[in-house]
């Protein structure tokens, strides 16, 4: 079986074909002097600056790794945990038991009857009592997982 | 013109030492790096870019950004995936701004005087749909496919140069490889390539 971590192989036909295909880069072409020479006059004030200014390797800290791995790799994981308990937990402040909600605006009394009766009518009886809080707190449970 | 000897083995250790050097701006150091590099990185720029001139100017250019950004280098680590990830960077930004601004054919390599024009066509049909094949691509894939084909880098070394994973080159590798074989079988079994 083969590594799937290890090198592929080259594949010779391949780079033959591309090769041939493509064209080996001219090199006879390049004047290399003339190249060597150009780099070395457009590095003359960088590096003279660097003789007057020498720079420290970059400390590990902020070096940027290659590849992010091992405890690295746990941390968006980890965020995004904290933000979903953070979701959860102010879901679950609106449950039936749960403080009430200080910013709701209550309903005038006319209209406040008048949505209860509207709701009861609607709705089979049980589960009307399950939401005005008369029935017990289990039965909620039990309509939602029984019927 | 002159001819460049064929560059020494690299010895990342002795790469380390002229790096810590240039950092203090010793300009023998750069030169012996500009040696040691020239030659392989104007071979990636080429295929890159296509044109002698082109190329010439982007091994220029990434020589010089070694420069800008000695003090990102890690010590430690080797020389040739980092200054090759500056120059191929810098040769997929220069592909895409080509391609912007006119539709990117691959150029015409030089013909060979020996050649016979029969064979000179059959050849130029292969060049032109391999470029065509090659093109199709998509960046990362083209990229891998010549580093490892045709430049001889290990899956390692793309992997550091692309800034990617190892098992991220295998799979581009792999893919490139599958359409490219489909794309070259007529012209293997023509005898032409």
């Amino acid at each position: 079986m083969t590594d799937p971590n290890r090198d592929p192989e080259r594949d010779p036909a391949l780079g033959a074909a591309l090769r041939r295909a493509g064209g080996e880069p001219p090199f006879d072409e390049v004047d290399w002097a003339g190249l060597r020479g150009r780099i070395a006059a457009g590095a003359e004030l960088p590096l003279a600056r660097l003789r007057r200014e020498p720079v420290a390797a970059p400390s590990p800290s902020r070096a940027r790794p290659a590849r992010v791995g091992g405890w690295r790799r746990v941390v968006p994981v980890a965020a995004a945990a904290c933000v979903g308990a953070v979701a959860l937990a102010g879901t679950l402040r609106f449950l039936p038991g749960a403080a009430a909600d200080s910013s709701a605006v209550a309903l005038p009394p006319q209209e406040a009857v008048l949505v209860e009766e509207i709701v009861s009518a609607s709705l089979p009886d049980g589960f009307a009592a399950l939401l005005s809080g008369e029935a017990a707190a289990d039965a909620l449970l039990e309509a939602a997982v029984g019927s | 013109m002159e001819l460049l000897p064929p560059p020494a083995p690299v010895d990342d250790d002795e790469d380390a030492a002229l790096v810590e050097r240039v950092r203090r701006g010793d300009a023998a150091a750069f030169d012996t790096l500009v040696g040691r590099y020239m030659r392989r990185a104007f071979g990636v720029a080429f295929r890159l870019l296509g044109q002698r001139e082109d190329a010439e100017d982007l091994v220029q250019e990434s020589f010089l950004a070694v420069l800008q950004r000695i003090d990102t280098f890690q010590p430690g680590r080797p020389f040739a995936p980092w200054f090759f990830r500056i120059l191929v960077n810098r040769g997929l930004n220069a592909r895409k701004a080509r391609a912007l601004r006119a539709t990117d054919e691959i150029p015409e390599t030089a013909e060979s005087p020996w050649v016979s024009p029969a064979r000179e066509a059959e050849r130029g049909e292969l060049r032109d749909h391999v470029g065509r094949a090659l093109d199709a691509l998509p960046e990362r894939q083209r990229a891998v496919v010549q580093l490892f084909e045709l430049e001889g880098f290990s899956g390692p070394e793309i992997a550091e140069i692309l800034e990617i994973s190892d098992g991220t080159v295998r799979w581009h590798l792999h893919e490139a490889r599958k359409t490219l074989r489909r794309l070259l079988a007529p012209f293997d079994r023509r005898g032409s390539a």
